[in-house]
């Protein structure tokens, strides 16, 4: 054996040592992150009675899924809430990054007179918003959107963000693509629907997940607007829970506690269960995503 | 012959002139869409700040209350609370943008060291899966943790003879609390942006350094830290530009609105919120909000104007 | 130049289309009621029953709609101050009545009242109207109920047949720690003390009244001086007593942040608990907690402008058809047969009468709003089963026995201290919890929590209330 093969057998060892280590230091990070949902998941997992006594545990100390069958009992609820949602998250997907991408491939053309100012004049409304009651007496006795689907779609199509994200990636496709296919005769919209969008791929998959999260994640637009148990939001039914215990613990100081029912409150696995319920469909739709999602979110944020 | 040549050049300069035309009219009604919808839900309502300014009233609405001036923001400037607020806004700001940024850097160049490719996804999936939750679900997860009767980190803390501690009668753990769960929930989503940019090193450089005999910690320190500044100091002053702002979800859902730990968990959203929930004063609120605006607006041109000196690129508008 | 045009239009009309359709939902003359709680899934048929009542007496229909009670504060906020159509709502508890009052969210009634509904005016006994009044005017209709709660703690019989304890020697809260000394030492794992309701009202309720903000005001009429609550030693002998007890583990310890306790109570985790007496109230807590117990009554019956205004039904200010409003509020408060269908549904399909007349309920049938307080005068109500024959005779009884609050008719005008009040209620709220439960020293940040008070204005709004309350007694 040479000097030199030796050396890099060494190099090769230090390296596999190294990789070890770096490798196991994630495995660690990867377990903090995970814990939470594995604790979450377990007491959804516990005996009520169990847990009143002796607290919670990672692992259940006596199984149960009464949890589970107590939020799927009244099936109608939750089911048609997991419609609801789905529905409206995947509608605004599509639509509001169609919306936005639609303006943001103009924005990134710098021979575009005023872009500058429809920048700013999109940007300008994360800074001032006119606050609750306006936007609610608009929706509600101008638009008439409450209680009905499309106060879940039509509000908040523009996300300035993305759009600046979806701008910085169109910014980064070669100019002479456009040009040629310009002089070609092809119309603006041709470029956009045949060119732009495929090139664009990654950070048009990136915004649609993050529409499709935010409304996923949405409880206040069904608080605010929504009467009509059809149309109530998954989200809302997480976040109901958490309001009608703040609401006990209110009339508790204020005497009057006796009003609420507070047996119909879920118990704690229950609530925990619903968690569950609620978040879970929402992490299983980031897969499909990944395939695009560095890429898109990398150059977009950078420049964004 | 010369004139020809020049009718020829007219006709197409104006027809060029026309392309041009056609082009950016073609351009601008892409805009609509996006124009419209904002107008209608943004810029509409606006009308709605003048309740800073009112004794809101619902009987006579928005328009027919009386005016009260500068009533309103006397109110608030004058309440202690404009002072505590302010300070855990800021405070609290100010700790997640720097933690959040050497926590995701941390991540992105070790992970950038990590050879394999199939595990390096399968760990970054893992790292981004918390910022796809609603703080709402969040805020169970914690109160798994923090509860005190049932909650496990008190549970752990008994085992070791340690006495329980009631973490939502704690103001002062609260701010360690919301720091690492901003961590926790934002750290992968984070680095991607830095792991990216490290994807985008001339490995030309690396193989020098390495050639020169340098460990991988110098390398890291002279080679790939210098070549992420520029990118560290535009997302950093892009979220100063934010600093006024909270994350309403992370302050109200994770502290679950308990009034003992408000001291240091108050910050300007939540303050806002219940002014005109809880107390109902929509002139105080929407008084309140006009202030924040402000100051974030004035931050955000001073910051935009840095950024556009450092790169142009980067600035927002 | 064309596409844009007609792009814009295209725009322009869906915006319409949307504002158009919304229309088509307009409510063809129906009186919109707004109450908290969950939408009955039967509630159509119900309704349908309801308005051939109503149609036949006094000639409209009427469309409930329910928000969730954690909600409803918030939405009626939002309602009313965007001039939302609706007609009648409920306010009290949640929706708070004087807060509505004072944002002009609800119709002046009082000639209303006088014109088209004398009946009502009369069904209700005089102290109901005269709490309603907010300087002379009526705004909404008191639902009658039980209106002097006692305050009592509740033994849990589980647990106390253990023990050899003379309760009928606990007249002071102090009286009871032997008992929870007892359980304390004899069980495992259950607390014998649960404060998270009350706090110190134990030991102060019987002498003070509260008129805002922790200034109170002697309950026997004595003095038309108010005080501060935390300079009282009735007060200062609770906190003490509360920290006593948590200090000896009487009182689980991680109170604070428990959010509601039901569970705990159903599974057996505490040995005393606290709740409101009235007529019916042991059967009705222990079907709630499902255990047995008896109460320990530790308040004479005293009726108080808070209790009265806990649930009443008031007329929106942009109600188009304000009479039809007050007829409807009169037959729903007057006739029998339309209170007992709101209440309990149709009888033979959500509920069936016994051989007493007492109404048994029939499970998962669709409709169980399980609140007939919510609706109005609860002594019409039919009797559950179970309940004892002459409930509301002795609840009606025992409001009108009661020794009336000094300060029955005085309503606080909040305007001029209005920020001090919510400056107050955050400096209290960071407390509240932490004396409820006696989880801190109260030599430790009792001086602490003054000055905070002070610095918040505590001084303002008590000078403001003897101010007011001087003026209220001058004019009597």
């Amino acid at each position: 054996m040479t000097k030199k093969e030796n050396k890099s057998t060494g190099l090769k060892k230090a390296e596999k040592k190294r990789q070890f280590i770096l490798s196991f230091m994630f495995v660690i990070i990867c377990a903090i992150i995970l814990f939470p949902f594995l604790l979450l998941v377990s007491v959804s997992l516990s005996d009520e009675k169990d847990i009143v006594f002796n607290g919670y545990n990672i692992i259940p100390r006596v199984f149960s899924t009464n949890a589970y069958k107590y939020v799927f009992k009244n099936p109608t609820s939750i089911l048609n809430a997991y419609k609801v949602t789905i529905f409206y998250s995947v509608v605004t997907m599509v639509l509001n990054t169609l919306v936005m991408a639609l303006i943001a491939y103009p924005l990134s053309r710098k021979e575009l007179k005023g872009r500058k100012g429809m920048s700013f004049y999109l940007y300008f409304t994360t800074l001032f918003s006119g606050g609750l009651i306006p936007t609610f007496i608009l929706n509600t006795q101008y638009l008439h959107l409450g209680d009905t689907m499309w106060i879940y779609i039509l509000p908040g199509m523009v996300s300035v963000w993305h759009v600046f994200m979806l701008r910085a990636f169109i910014q980064g496709i070669p100019n002479e693509i456009v040009e040629s296919l310009r002089i070609d005769g092809a119309s603006e919209y041709r470029i956009f629907f045949g060119t732009i969008i495929p090139l664009s791929k990654p950070v048009i998959a990136t915004v649609m997940l993050f529409t499709f999260l935010n409304k996923w994640n949405d409880w206040m637009t069904s608080m605010l607007y929504i009467n009509d148990q059809k149309l109530i939001s998954l989200q809302y039914l997480l976040q109901r829970i958490m309001l009608n215990v703040q609401l006990l613990q209110q009339s508790q100081q204020a005497g009057t506690s006796d009003m609420i029912d507070a047996t119909q409150l879920p118990t704690e696995t229950v609530r925990m269960a619903m968690a569950v319920a609620v978040a879970g469909p929402a992490l299983l739709v980031f897969p499909f995503f990944q395939k695009y999602f560095t890429k898109g979110l990398t150059v977009g944020s950078v420049k964004g | 012959m010369k004139e020809a040549k020049t009718t020829e050049m007219v006709k197409n300069a104006s027809k060029k002139r026309f392309k041009v035309k056609r082009v950016s009219l073609q351009l601008y009604s892409m805009c609509i869409p996006a124009i419209i919808s904002v107008f209608v839900f943004s810029y509409l309502p606006m009308v709605g700040v003048i309740l800073a300014f009112k004794n809101y009233k619902y009987s006579k609405g928005i328009f027919g209350s009386d005016w009260v001036g500068f009533k309103n923001f006397e109110y608030f400037f004058k309440s202690k609370d404009f002072f505590v607020i302010t300070r855990n806004t800021l405070l609290l700001n100010t700790i997640f943008i720097i933690t959040g940024t050497v926590a995701a850097l941390f991540v992105a160049i070790m992970l950038y060291n990590v050879k394999s490719r199939a595990k390096t996804k399968v760990f970054q999936t893992i790292m981004i899966t918390p910022h796809f939750l609603s703080w709402v679900v969040v805020s169970y997860m914690v109160f798994a943790l923090l509860n005190p009767s049932y909650g496990l980190v008190n549970a752990l803390l008994s085992k070791f003879g340690i006495k329980g501690i009631d973490w939502y009668s704690t103001p002062n753990a609260w701010p360690v609390i919301l720091t690492l769960f901003s961590l926790w929930k934002h750290v992968g989503m984070d680095s991607v942006v830095y792991y990216a940019a490290l994807m985008g090193i001339d490995s030309s450089m690396l193989e020098a350094a390495e050639v020169d005999g340098a460990t991988n910690f110098k390398k890291t320190i002279y080679v790939i830290l210098p070549t992420l500044i520029p990118l560290i100091t535009i997302l950093t002053i892009l979220k100063i530009g934010n600093i006024f702002r909270a994350d309403f979800g992370l302050f109200y859902q994770l502290t679950r609105d308990v009034g003992a730990l408000y001291p240091t968990t108050d910050v300007i959203d939540t303050y806002i919120f219940r002014t005109m929930r809880v107390v109902g004063d929509m002139g105080m609120g929407a008084a309140i909000g006009l202030v924040q605006s402000f100051v974030g607006f004035v931050l955000v041109i001073i910051t935009n104007a840095i950024a556009n000196k450092i790169d142009p690129d980067a600035a927002l508008f | 130049m064309k596409k844009v045009i007609s792009l814009f239009l295209a725009g322009l009309m869906v915006v319409c289309c949307l504002s158009l359709s919304g229309c088509g939902k307009k409510k063809g003359g129906k009186l919109v009621w707004l109450l908290p709680g969950d939408q009955q899934p039967d509630i159509a048929a119900v309704t349908e029953e309801i308005n051939k009542i109503t149609k036949e007496k006094i000639g409209v229909e009427v469309e409930f709609q329910y928000i969730d009670t954690g909600a409803y504060t918030e939405r009626m906020k939002m309602n009313m101050a965007s001039g939302y159509d609706f007609d009648l709502c409920f306010t009290g508890y949640v929706n708070p009545y004087l807060d509505a009052v004072n944002k002009e969210g609800l119709m002046d009634i009082t000639d209303l009242l006088e014109k088209e509904a004398p009946k009502l005016k009369e069904a209700l006994p005089d102290y109901a109207w005269e709490v309603a009044k907010v300087n002379d005017k009526i705004y909404a209709v008191p639902n009658l109920q039980i209106m002097a709660p006692q305050e009592s703690l509740i033994i849990f019989k589980d647990i106390s047949d253990k023990y050899d304890f003379d309760f009928s020697t606990v007249k002071e809260m102090e009286d009871l720690e032997p008992y929870l000394e007892m359980v304390k030492n004899g069980e495992n794992g259950i607390f014998p003390y649960n404060a998270n309701r009350s706090g110190t009202n134990f030991w102060t309720m019987n002498k003070y009244e509260d008129i805002s903000s922790g200034v109170v005001i002697k309950t026997d009429g004595s003095t038309k001086e108010v005080e501060l609550i935390w300079d009282t030693p009735e007060y200062q002998k609770g906190v003490k007593t509360l920290y006593d007890w948590y200090s000896k583990g009487y009182i689980r310890p991680d109170a604070l942040a428990a959010g509601d306790d039901t569970q705990d109570f159903i599974a057996g985790r505490f040995a005393t608990g606290t709740a409101g007496w009235k007529p019916g109230a042991e059967e009705q807590n222990k079907e709630k907690y499902q255990r047995d117990l008896f109460f320990i009554k530790m308040q004479e019956p005293y009726l108080k402008k808070s209790n009265c205004l806990a649930a009443m039904t008031g007329i929106s200010y942009n109600c188009k058809n304000p009479e039809a409003a007050i007829k409807l509020l009169e037959l729903v408060n007057t006739d029998k047969e339309l209170y007992n269908l709101i209440c309990f549904g149709i009888e033979g399909k959500h509920y069936e009468l016994n051989e007493e007349g007492k109404v048994k309920k029939i499970e998962d049938s669709g409709y169980n709003p399980n609140a007939d307080w919510k609706f109005g005068n609860q002594f019409n109500a039919y009797l559950l089963e179970g309940q004892e024959d002459n409930l509301w005779e002795e609840t009606a009884e025992l409001n009108l026995s009661a020794k009336q609050s000094p300060i029955l008719g005085f309503v606080l005008d909040t305007e001029p201290i209005k920020t001090e009040i919510s400056q107050v209620a955050a400096v209290s709220g960071e407390y509240t919890r932490v004396i409820a439960n006696g989880a801190k020293n109260p030599d430790e940040y009792m001086d602490e929590y003054r000055k905070k008070l002070e610095t918040a204005g505590i001084y303002t709004i008590k000078d403001e209330i003897q101010r007011q309350i001087d003026e209220y007694w001058n004019k009597k």
